[in-house]
């Protein structure tokens, strides 16, 4: 009979499902939060952000990026576009 | 740039598409407009490569150059998301304080609401994977800064949408937005 899903009564957050120990090492990767000390509602805005994150990282790239990622494969600058300038701040 | 970091700044950049384009949507909250932000970003890039430290943070230089290109184009032409009226805030208002259907039109409208500042730093500490220290050089403002805009984006999408679908409203004058939220 497989062993049942329990808690850790010693609150460690290791957890036996079905003979396997799981610890801290099973843990999903976190994920950022907010802010120090988050709270419950930094919780469900962050867990928005990150979808809106998620669904347009799914997205499969438009045609435009296509021909773009082929200039940087190929890696030859002067088909990357003309020179835009400088970047600002940005140029670190 | 020697060959070995040119080959890595090719698939950094292949690599960090997909999470500009996410950044850069969150951000002006519309697609074509994202889609030419990145284009330009990664045209930038290319163009400017030889700037880049090899070693140093691609994603965190590449998101500067693209919210310097934001702020930059914005100073050129209005925002077409626009609350100034607080219309958006006053039809909320008159939602259901336990709203289970709040849906991410609303979420995405009500964050195109904030001050952009605001919502780069929301977008960038909540999603991008970001530290305050990152954030803090990516937008040139001291950390201080980046967690007061984080606090008040916070306070404000909380005022506007009411919390998290199925949990009690807080009322409005909580610590939390008396700290932060006022616009």
């Amino acid at each position: 009979m497989p062993e049942a899903t329990f808690p850790d009564p010693q609150g460690s957050g290791a957890m036996k499902v079905l003979g396997k120990t799981l610890d801290s090492n099973d843990d999903p990767p976190r994920k950022p939060a907010l802010a120090t000390g988050t709270r419950r509602e930094g919780d469900w805005i962050a867990g928005r952000l990150r979808r809106v994150y998620d669904e347009v990282r799914a997205e499969p790239l438009p045609e435009q990026f296509l021909v773009l990622l082929g200039k940087i494969s190929r890696q030859d600058p002067d088909e990357s576009g003309p020179e835009s300038g400088a970047t600002g701040s940005g140029d670190r | 740039m020697k060959d070995k970091d040119a080959e890595a700044m090719r698939a950094g950049l292949v690599e960090a598409i997909p999470r500009l384009r996410a950044f850069a949507r969150s951000l002006c909250g519309d697609r074509d407009r994202a889609d030419d932000l990145v284009q330009e970003t990664i045209t930038r890039a290319l163009a400017n490569r030889d700037k880049f430290q090899p070693g140093t943070n691609l994603n965190a230089w590449l998101v500067t150059i693209l919210r310097n290109h934001f702020y930059s184009e914005g100073r050129k032409r209005r925002r077409e998301v626009e609350d100034a009226d607080g219309q958006f805030a006053a039809r909320l208002a008159d939602r259901p304080a336990q709203d289970a259907n709040l849906d991410m039109k609303d979420f995405t409208r009500a964050l195109q609401t904030l001050p952009d500042e605001q919502r780069e730093a929301l977008i960038l500490i909540g999603a991008g994977g970001f530290s305050y220290e990152e954030v803090s050089e990516i937008s040139g403002v001291r950390v201080g800064t980046v967690k007061s805009r984080v606090s008040r984006a916070r306070a404000r999408l909380t005022e506007l949408l009411g919390g998290p679908p199925g949990e009690t409203t807080e009322p409005p004058d909580t610590p939390l937005v008396a700290a932060g939220g006022r616009r």
